[in-house]
């Protein structure tokens, strides 16, 4: 079974500003201090696809395999693998001396339960599950897998960090059932020391950690922890962010405006870093419930959008965002599709005004959840609410923090639209932007199958070809309402060395250099 | 005197409980019922029935109040739904840079308004005089955030002197504590002291045409024995009870300049509980600000007891 | 049964109010207040034959700086800041004017109870003291968190807060007027106290609330910024100075004039009030001078 290759343009797309001077030694110490945009909901990973959740934790757990250079999955706590029975059953070896931060030694057991627990929780992890047989402990070392049908993205799901299958303790599991784990135990080079809420997350070097001897490649490799210690310290607001980079506070700032970046050209002591491509930008219908559950009620809400000035409202900076249909970016030609595109930024009032007729449509307030937190999520909603009220509808825009939105999203009757991105996923199968199990609820009876298909195919031809299929429902049903592709920008101070700016951003291998 | 001091103590108490009862209040006057508000917008319907019989929400108001009163006396704030702590915790947590923050201001304020209005008062109605109170008055009408706005521009982006923004905890030393809190202690400082310095002023003023003053001039004391001998301490009653209210002004300042300068003090405790309709903070952090209000307006009546003899024979 | 007789009304006479009038105006500093004042007015009822449309989002405008089409600049959405800081205006002095109303309608309710009948002056007094134990801005943000953001809630919620230092000042007033010859007698001759109060208690204790009124609108205008900046006040669709302020502070580098104006704005209308406040002070009630709380 080949893992999926892609496209060498992908890796060069991730351009980023030379952060690391390849001749220098890197050096231990120092504590490195993190804005990010607020709150994590949870330090949970399998409970949640929040990306700022996955942007702390993936520095404290592990998953089995993980993403080199080119997005293809590499080992990471296994070691080898094999698969026989064409392609259904998956024989895992653990590398063996990996501690988990209380001591005890990572085991077949400890792997068995974290992926049954991701497999019953996790986003992804529900959509690969249908594909699972069983998953049991051979031996201590040796996890086997047995799938229902041969499938294309295993691996790439179990590498997917984002709500990733990362592995916990047994003992920590099994507390935990259903609700979050109280205790952050893993195998990763930092592990978990405190969270105050609104100060900080805390986290420090892992001195038994069992690094891979590899040489670093992508996310793969060895990682090393050379700061001593991590902050992530909550930062609302962005001016904030970025002023704090200046002077020095913060050595690294998430998310900042893109309309800032030439403004942090001119700063001596602050780098850029660009995320190219970070996400695209989106309005969730909620199909279960209320309003939305009615298609031409989302139809109308799609024609009547004119993605230009939402997008440039959002992200200022024309460099940094992006018309474009396709649920997979331009810089994923295997993925990337134009399917449909006629449905995407209409900019139609006629029509939308039209369906909202035929709809019965009285002027019930629709309830659309946004933050601020995420400065261009704000944004977006405020000009689309002006263009759809321009056709009639009527927007009851709710502004709340990203934590509370998170949560609330969960509850079917509490909204009518969510603003979110969708972050840059290599692998569709487990994209959110199709998931049924995700807040939204898009079922769709063809696309489940396509879907279901796409994990199991492993003819990138094939593939590509489903995808597109899912894609073309995706506009014709309103799964999402896709706003943009945009670029991430963040603000690194220059004796930061070795930072790669990408959407999921680890700070292994990275040191300060005074 | 004795007797002065216990009518002003037992005073409090009537007050305490107004303070209570209100803080008692405000979750009943918010739209929903308290329950389900309480658990969160995350539960279920079964989790906010079991969380009304467990806070006993479901016992009649009067019971509920009671209630709420020994949970108070006992010095149990309740829980955040939030932090996932015990409120107390939450705000002794965040105490610290708060009463940093205040207590620099209120110096600055002190050191900015007295000298301002003694020496305004004594050039009454000369140059010195109109201009000090000129820039009393725009220094009171400035919005405290506006001018924390205005000093980031000037002193921390421009001129890169002090950080833009955040908090340096104690424990990384107190240089650095300090230079992240004066930015902030100027913005809540500077208007206050604007109050303090007009109240001074006026205060100076009245006390120097007061008969003794004449008398004391008449009998050929020096004018400096004048002024700061006796004019200023008899001024100091109204000056002491306008910077007892400065510090009660200056902790609700205080809320709006941590928001401005990212300062996890109280101010931001309290403002993230809002929005996030944690009422148990609400009410938590509602009810210290009252009661350190409620301190220092006392502290200001006792200090009477020294400035003014009067009162000693009440 | 008894008559009410026309007492004589107290030393009123409309002769007294025009040099108070003739007083005021010559007083430089407050005429300013006025001007100012009279200038946001203007402004504000204006609003809309002056001033665009505050919501509509020009995003291809976006952050441009004060020029011929918008006199003062956009914002990061596109939307003119001068239709902004105008509709701003119609809302600081709507809410101002608001304020003062519920709060000296409240005040004065319960400072005439509080001082003319002994038997309530504890209970009320109490409340009242109980209620200023909370600064301002705190009991006003506990009190948006309990109603929900409008403009509504934020009248309401200043109102509350400012109403008892009204009760305060007018019960003060009340003690002493409550001892004066002519309410004694009214009281002797059986003049019902409804009637003493309404009509001679009363109208003699309006001078110190006066003065407070002009304090009171500036605090009211104040707080409802402060509250709109921390995100607790109007509905951020609504234009408020503070709403403004709070959305310019990432541009306050690039585009200055997003917190500059607003900020202008909220200065001279203070100002404009303040001067008047103590102009009306100085003039109404010398006594006052020295011990008045302005701003607590």
């Amino acid at each position: 079974m080949k893992i999926a290759l892609l496209s060498p343009m992908l890796a060069l797309a991730l351009i980023t500003s030379a952060v690391a001077q390849p001749s220098e030694q890197p050096r231990a110490g120092g504590v490195l201090r993190v804005a990010m945009i607020g709150e994590p909901p949870t330090l949970d990973l399998h409970t949640t696809t929040a990306v700022i959740v996955q942007q702390i934790t993936w520095h404290v757990y592990e998953t089995l395999f993980t993403y080199d250079r080119q997005y293809n999955a590499i080992p990471l706590l296994v070691d080898t693998h094999t698969v026989t029975d064409n392609g259904r059953t998956y024989l895992l070896r653990l590398r063996r001396g990996v501690k988990f931060h209380h001591g005890k030694e990572m085991t077949a057991v400890d792997v068995v339960a974290s992926l049954k627990r991701w497999g019953r929780l996790a986003t992804p992890g529900k959509q690969l599950w249908k594909n699972v047989e069983g998953v049991e402990a051979k031996d201590p070392y040796t996890v086997a897998m047995y799938l229902k049908d041969s499938s294309g993205a295993l691996l790439m799901g179990l590498a997917r960090p984002n709500n990733g299958a990362v592995i916990y303790p047994k003992e920590i599991v099994d507390a935990a059932g259903d609700n979050a784990v109280k205790e952050f135990v893993g195998t990763g080079p930092y592990r978990f020391v405190e969270h105050k809420p609104d100060r900080h997350v805390r986290l420090a070097r892992f001195k038994e950690y069992a690094a891979r001897t590899a040489a670093p490649e992508g996310f793969g490799g060895r990682r090393t922890a050379y700061v001593d210690e991590i902050l992530f310290v909550p930062v609302p607001d962005v001016a904030v962010r970025l002023a704090g980079v200046e002077t020095g506070e913060y050595q690294l700032a998430m998310q900042i405006q893109q309309d800032q970046y030439e403004r942090i050209k001119t700063m001596p002591a602050v780098v850029a870093g660009v995320i190219k491509p970070e996400g695209w930008s989106t309005a969730v219908p909620n199909h279960k419930q209320g309003l939305m559950s009615d298609k031409r009620i989302r139809q109308a809400f799609q024609a009547a959008l004119d993605a230009e000035p939402i997008m440039a409202a959002g992200f200022g900076n024309k460099a940094f965002y992006r018309l474009d249909p396709g649920l997979s970016f331009p810089e994923q030609p295997q993925w990337h599709s134009r399917a449909s595109a006629d449905l995407y930024n209409q900019k139609n009032p006629a029509k939308a005004k039209k369906l909202l007729q035929d709809a019965g449509y009285a002027g019930q307030p629709v309830r659309w959840i946004t933050t601020k937190e995420y400065q261009w999520m704000y944004k977006n909603a405020l000009v689309a609410k002006q263009q759809l009220e321009a056709v009639g509808f009527k927007i009851d825009l709710q502004v709340v923090d990203w934590a509370t939105l998170v949560q609330r999203r969960n509850k079917p009757e509490a909204w009518d639209v969510f603003s979110t991105g969708i972050t840059f996923n290599p692998e569709p199968a487990f994209s959110t932007a199709a998931s049924c199990g995700w807040p939204g609820w898009w079922c769709h009876e063809d696309k489940e199958q396509w879907m279901e298909a796409l994990a199991r195919e492993t003819d990138p031809r094939k593939r590509r070809a489903m995808w597109e299929k899912v894609q073309q429902i995706f506009y014709e049903d309103v799964g999402r309402v896709k706003l943009g592709d945009f670029f991430g920008l963040t603000a690194v101070r220059k004796e930061v060395r070795g930072y790669q700016p990408t959407n999921e951003s680890n700070l292994w291998n990275v040191w300060l250099s005074r | 005197m004795k007797t002065y001091v216990v009518r002003r103590l037992l005073a409090l108490i009537p007050v305490a409980v107004v303070v209570a009862t209100v803080a008692f209040v405000l979750i009943h006057i918010a739209p929903g019922d308290p329950a389900s508000i309480i658990a969160g917008p995350d539960a279920s319907p079964d989790d906010v029935a079991r969380l009304q019989r467990q806070l006993g929400l479901d016992a009649p108001f009067h019971v509920q109040l009671f209630r709420w009163y020994g949970r108070l006396a006992r010095g149990d704030l309740g829980q955040s739904i939030f932090l996932r702590r015990p409120v107390l915790e939450a705000i002794v947590d965040r105490a610290e840079p708060t009463i940093l923050l205040t207590t620099y201001a209120l110096i600055v304020a002190v050191l900015l308004g007295v000298p301002a209005g003694v020496v305004a008062a004594r050039h009454h109605d000369e140059t010195a005089d109109q201009a000090l109170m000129a820039g009393a008055l725009i220094g009171i009408s400035i919005p405290n955030f506006l001018l924390g706005l205005l000093l980031i521009l000037v002193f921390s982006v421009r001129l890169g002197w002090f950080p833009v923004a955040g908090y340096s905890p104690l424990e990384y030393g107190w240089v650095a504590t300090l230079r992240s809190l004066t930015l902030p202690a100027f913005a809540l400082g500077v208007v206050q002291s604007a109050l303090i310095a007009r109240i001074a002023r006026s205060a100076m003023l009245d006390v120097l045409r007061e008969q003794f003053i004449v008398a004391g001039r008449a009998k050929g004391l020096g004018e400096r024995a004048v002024v700061y001998k006796h004019a200023l301490k008899n001024a100091m009653i109204p000056t002491v009870t306008v910077i007892g209210i400065s510090l009660a002004i200056l902790i609700s300042g205080s809320v709006i300049v941590e928001q401005v300068f990212n300062i996890p003090g109280l101010g931001r405790l309290i403002i993230s509980a809002v929005l996030r309709r944690d009422y148990p903070v609400i009410q938590g952090v509602v009810i210290c600000i009252a009661g350190i209000y409620m301190l220092v307006n006392l502290a200001v009546d006792l200090s009477y007891v020294v400035f003014d003899p009067r009162v000693r024979y009440q | 049964m008894s008559r009410v007789l026309a007492l004589p009304r107290p030393a009123e006479p409309v002769r007294r109010r025009a040099l108070w009038l003739a007083r005021l105006v010559r007083r430089r500093a407050t005429v300013v207040g006025v001007i100012l004042l009279a200038v946001t007015t203007l402004v504000g009822a204006l609003a809309p034959v002056i001033a665009g449309d505050p919501l509509r989002m020009e995003v291809s405008a976006r952050l441009t700086a004060p020029g011929v089409a918008h006199w003062f600049g956009t914002d990061d959405v596109g939307r003119d800041v001068w239709s902004r800081v105008v509709y701003g205006a119609r809302l600081s002095l709507l809410v101002g004017a608001a304020v003062v109303l519920l709060a000296f309608a409240i005040g004065l309710v319960c400072g005439l109870a509080a001082g003319y009948w002994r038997k309530l002056d504890n209970p009320v007094m109490r409340i009242m003291d109980g209620l200023m134990a909370f600064p301002a801005i705190i009991l006003a943000i506990a009190l948006m968190a309990s109603l929900g953001p409008s403009v509504l809630n934020v009248i309401v919620a200043i109102g509350v807060v400012y109403a008892p230092r009204v009760a305060r000042i007018v019960r003060g007033s009340v003690l002493v007027i409550r001892e004066t010859t002519y309410v004694e007698a009214a009281r002797a001759l059986g003049v019902p106290d409804l009637v003493i109060v309404t009509r001679h208690v009363l109208p003699n204790c309006l001078s110190p609330v006066i003065v407070q009124a002009s304090f009171v609108f500036a605090a009211a205008v104040l707080t409802e910024a402060a509250l709109s900046f921390l995100g607790v006040g109007v509905p951020p669709y609504v234009p408020s100075w503070g709403n403004i302020l709070a959305e310019g502070r990432l541009y306050l580098q690039q585009a200055p004039w997003l917190v500059l104006y607003p900020g202008a704005a909220i200065m001279l209308t203070i100002f404009g009030l303040n001067l008047l406040g103590d102009g009306l002070r100085d003039l109404l009630d010398p006594r006052l001078r020295g011990l008045v709380r302005e701003r607590s």
